[in-house]
């Protein structure tokens, strides 16, 4: 039992890992492009509250955030080909899995986000609407210029959180047979009998990816701080 | 010349302006008085659609505008024709002292950009705020706030400036210096509409007084009418109260 983690096999796992980061970046990069356009439109929608769409709305959220992700991945994979097929004829059983994964992360990070970015736009006082107007600007003026950065000084942190969680959740992928990172770790582990090392580096990627994206958050932070530094103790 | 006619304005079943009238010639200071709650500030938004009126008109110049039924585009004209000073200064919080008075020129009136900055420069130095032309309203105190905010609605040249008790928010050390900015704002004969609970400010710089109570006009005139010889019994109970005796019957 001396033999549990040794450097040469650690180095070993390395290379082997290395090529599967790309698909948890993929996966990310498609729940945060997407999910964040789907995220600005569901946010405008709620904030206007209209009826019977801002009720659809609120269920799709409750529900993205009520149930696990892997639930999610589960219903659309499962779901909706059949839901398709029945209703409107169409045959979705051969698509790639990787697009049903896409689709999970981009719908519930369109929900997650939605939420983290109307909080962010009504945390903008209306006296900075009124004031736009006052100088003449048009709604979608004051909306983008006075605003929106605004909010986004709220909407980062959160935004950080979510990036990172986001990597986290990308094992899921593996229920459908979609190797990513974790996923290779455990076949790696599986094939040689030591899981350790491979584990062991997946973890020491999730860390720099972390820091990496703190890193960067921290310097949004800073940028949009507009004057204010905060409280020091 | 300005008018707003008839101005009604219900919040729920609390009726806040209960038809209002006003007219306001060119190069005229307009200060509204009267208790809290009496309709001043919101006749004020109504005028520069802030809020929405129930009813009621205004002509700017030659253009007639209903205050309820105004479609987009007439609000954006009249509001490019007036300015607003805010109680609360209303500065754009993500712009500096400088990007708050151009934005108004660039974004909504298309001034080009070095113009614009030439002009912001010149109103800056008009209110002794060159050296704080980079700073964020969040560094700056309230009174420092309240100059950058009376130099926007300046260097946007509307055909009038609508103060909203622009000094209620400063500590009393400030509000004599906030009042002669706007002094200066007066003797540059910019028409103005003013509502203030500063009484000698308001006896010093109007042409015209207006005393509101309860929604509705009380009495229309001119300072020394209004504060030595009134005619309504409404209008010197509210002087006796808000004017210290020795001062009403110098």
């Amino acid at each position: 039992m001396n033999d549990v983690f040794s450097i040469e096999r650690f180095l070993g796992v390395i290379p082997k890992l290395i090529p599967y980061i790309g698909i948890s970046i993929k996966i990310v990069l498609y729940g945060l492009v997407v999910g964040s356009i789907l995220g600005i439109i569901v946010a405008v929608l709620r904030i206007k509250r209209i009826p019977v769409i801002n009720q659809i709305l609120s269920v799709y959220i409750s529900f993205m955030r009520g149930t696990s992700m892997l639930v999610q991945l589960m219903l659309i994979y499962y779901g909706l080909p059949v839901f398709l097929k029945s209703l409107f004829g169409i045959d979705i059983n051969s698509w790639d899995k990787m697009l049903f994964v896409y689709m999970t992360f981009i719908l519930n990070e369109g929900a997650f986000l939605g939420e983290l970015f109307r909080a962010a736009i009504e945390s903008v006082p209306v006296d900075q609407t009124e004031a736009g107007y006052s100088v003449g600007l048009t709604g979608p003026q004051t909306f983008i210029h006075i605003v929106l950065p605004q909010a986004v000084k709220t909407a980062i942190p959160g935004y950080g959180v979510d990036i990172i969680g986001m990597f986290h959740n990308t094992s899921i992928a593996f229920t459908l047979g979609v190797v990513d990172l974790v996923g290779r770790a455990k076949t790696l582990g599986t094939a040689s009998g030591h899981e350790l090392e491979a584990y062991a580096f997946v973890a020491l990627i999730y860390i720099v990816i972390s820091i990496l994206l703190r890193l960067l958050f921290y310097v949004l932070d800073k940028k949009y701080s507009f004057g204010r530094e905060g409280v020091k103790s | 010349m300005i008018e707003v006619k008839n101005v009604r304005k219900s919040f729920g079943k609390n009726e806040v302006l209960k038809d209002v009238s006003l007219t306001v010639d060119k190069g005229d200071v307009v200060v509204i008085l009267g208790p809290s709650g009496s309709g001043k500030t919101t006749l004020l938004r109504c005028m520069n659609f802030l809020e929405k009126a129930d009813e009621g008109k205004l002509v700017i110049g030659e253009q007639e505008v209903d205050l309820h039924s105004a479609s987009g585009k007439e609000k954006l004209q009249i509001r490019r024709k007036t300015a607003f000073v805010f109680q609360n200064y209303g500065l754009f919080q993500n712009k500096t002292a400088i990007q708050n008075i151009t934005e108004g020129l660039i974004t909504a009136r298309k001034v080009p950009k070095t113009e614009a900055v030439k002009k912001a420069e010149e109103v800056l130095e008009w209110v002794g705020m060159s050296d704080k032309r980079d700073y964020y309203p969040a560094k700056l105190s309230g009174g420092q706030q309240q100059r950058i905010g009376i130099a926007r609605a300046v260097a946007l040249d509307p055909d009038v400036i609508l103060f909203d008790e622009p000094t209620s928010a400063l500590d009393p050390e400030l509000v004599g210096e906030i009042l002669d900015v706007i002094k200066n704002v007066a003797q540059r004969g910019i028409t103005m509409v003013v509502v203030t609970h500063e009484m000698s400010f308001a006896q010093e710089v109007a042409s015209k007084v207006v005393f509101m109570d309860g929604g509705v006009v009380v009495e229309t005139g001119t300072p020394n009418q209004i504060f030595y010889h009134p005619k309504e019994e409404r209008t010197k109970k509210f002087l006796e109260r808000i004017i210290p005796q020795d001062q009403y019957y110098i």
